[in-house]
């Protein structure tokens, strides 16, 4: 991630980041990406979301740097496409034929608020800092 | 669904032998139900006894008994039977029951003094619940949830002997500090009282009504029984309360001990904590499982939301650096450290939480058994169906915790799946 510029005003600063641009990453690698990202105040938006184990690890160390006055965790929102999609079944995970991740919203959890979900939208509100 | 569980058959295949599964608990927190220390006990033999002292008297009468004076959080203890009380049963009978365990848990936080119009009193914590009549039937319904006017079942006079004259005895004095025992009503004289007691008594139980309820603050010790079967027992002066046991009840129900207290406090589940050797016996097997309770999974943790319950500023700032600490412990285990998954739901809430979404996202990828439970379904806004909706391609298991519904099919399942 270049140095954050940030902005003279008050503006909100939302980071797309391309499925290329993470799936280079290790998963730690991805995790810092995004939660330094966050700790600035900044929206972050994946093309390509996280898989479940990344997830899992992003909210472990997530937790780890929850500090009271300070940071109070994230808010992450996806496509609720993945457990409603057919099981690849044993044999299609042992072939890797998992499901790929989607588009996912990640953000300050004092910052950003869902204020619709569903197949196919995310609507969030951005608070100001 | 005939060929996901055939995988998890294979998958808990390669996981049969001697050494217990490790079971993960995900899911809400639930709730701890507790009294006051000093709130007196109706025992099966008639007499009331302080329930610190019971917990107290079964601790010292184990050969070898836990050691609490290093004062930990929470301390569960099975008792030998030798302590019964008269416990509700189902059609409204009571009947002697043994308390199988005895609990004790530190808190710091709100409890509510709740009195009723025949002077009957009670200092419980806010989840703790009362057995009420609804329209829909006996209810448990939690202390603060409770109002002036609702009814509240109490035991008969002709249950108990202590009974017969309760309102007059000396002994159920309050002993000060938040008052425990009994105080009479100013607009009832004890011979009123006891004539609408006995008017009241049509069976082995009757009604009374909450006329008062009071928040008080309190820090220290509480306690709770458990009474395997019926899952009440009565203060000194009838009032029947609910021992009630959520997540926790797999483990007391099978070893009597629980992985850990919950209650309403957000995140009080803090610490995942494991239970060993939880063994489960169906049709004539035993399923041995550890079983690791863990803490409401969240991305975000706001020391602010214990403020909010009334809880000191560094009381929680050391709650939420628990609760995260938990929560991290708890997605650790999920990757590394357990061979299945009891997913406990809310079933009156909607199950289409990123949390969940992801919570079972991640359980999949580790190719986990995993059993769905819909909690709750005592609550009339449950909908079992939303939730099976949501996870179509997991097998979804109605329960009540609260009420101990189901429990028969959960463990046929939890042998079935982790066997």
């Amino acid at each position: 991630m270049p140095e954050t510029q940030h902005p003279e005003d008050d503006g909100v600063q939302i980071d797309l980041i391309s499925a290329d641009r993470i799936n280079g990453l290790r998963t730690m690698e991805k995790v810092r990406l995004i939660l330094d990202s966050v700790h600035d105040g900044n929206i972050v938006i994946l093309e390509q979301g996280l898989d479940p184990s990344e997830e899992s690890k992003l909210i472990e160390v997530t937790m780890s740097e929850i500090s009271p006055d300070g940071f109070t965790g994230i808010e992450i929102e996806t496509y609720p496409t993945e457990t409603a999609a057919p099981d690849p079944g044993l044999l299609g995970k042992l072939m890797g034929n998992t499901p790929k991740g989607k588009l996912t919203v990640i953000g300050p959890a004092n910052r950003i608020e869902t204020l619709h979900k569903d197949e196919n939208l995310i609507s969030t509100l951005v608070h100001e800092a | 669904m005939g060929l996901l569980t055939e995988i998890r058959s294979s998958i808990s295949g390669l996981f049969a032998g001697s050494e217990p599964k490790r079971i993960g608990i995900y899911g809400p927190p639930n709730a701890g139900k507790c009294l006051h220390p000093d709130e007196k006990v109706l025992l099966a033999d008639g007499t009331h006894e302080r329930i610190e002292d019971v917990f107290e008297a079964v601790r010292e009468s184990m050969d070898d008994p836990v050691d609490v004076s290093d004062e930990p959080h929470e301390s569960w203890i099975e008792s030998d039977g030798t302590v019964a009380v008269p416990a509700l049963v189902d059609d409204l009978s009571v009947a002697s029951q043994s308390v199988s365990h005895v609990f004790r848990q530190a808190y710091d936080g709100p409890m509510y003094r709740v009195r009723t119009r025949l002077g009957r009193e009670v200092t419980v914590s806010p989840e703790h619940p009362f057995i009420s009549p609804t329209d829909d039937g006996i209810d448990a319904i939690p202390a603060d949830e409770v109002t002036t006017g609702t009814q509240v079942v109490v035991l008969s006079p002709s249950t108990s002997p202590t009974l017969d004259q309760p309102l007059a005895d000396p002994n159920i004095a309050s002993d000060g500090g938040i008052t425990a025992g009994k105080s009479m009503s100013n607009s009832v004289s004890p011979r009123e009282d006891a004539q609408l007691v006995y008017d009241y008594a049509s069976a082995d139980v009757a009604w009374d009504e909450v006329v008062e309820i009071e928040r008080v603050d309190y820090d220290g010790y509480i306690y709770d029984l458990t009474v395997p079967d019926h899952h009440t027992f009565a203060t000194a002066d009838g009032l029947v309360v609910h021992n009630t046991t959520l997540a926790n009840r797999i483990a007391r129900d099978w070893t009597g001990d629980a992985v850990g207290p919950e209650s309403h406090v957000p995140h009080e589940t803090r610490r995942a904590r494991r239970k060993e050797n939880v063994e489960i016996k169906r049709n004539g097997n035993s399923v041995s499982i550890d079983i690791v309770d863990t803490p409401g999974v969240a991305t975000k943790v706001d020391y602010e939301e214990f403020l909010e319950h009334d809880i000191e500023k560094e009381d929680a700032v050391r709650r939420s650096r628990e609760a995260t600490e938990g929560v991290a412990e708890a997605m650790h285990w999920l990757r590394e450290d357990v061979e299945g998954v009891i997913y406990v739901l809310d079933a009156t809430t909607d199950p289409f939480t990123q949390v969940n979404t992801m919570l079972i996202g991640i359980i999949e990828s580790q190719d986990l058994p995993a059993l769905i439970l819909a909690n709750k379904t005592d609550l009339e806004d449950a909908s079992v169906q939303r939730v099976s909706n949501a996870f179509p391609q997991h097998e979804t298991i109605p329960l009540s915790a609260l009420e101990g519904d189901n429990m028969d099919e959960v463990y046929d399942k939890i042998a079935e799946y982790f066997g």
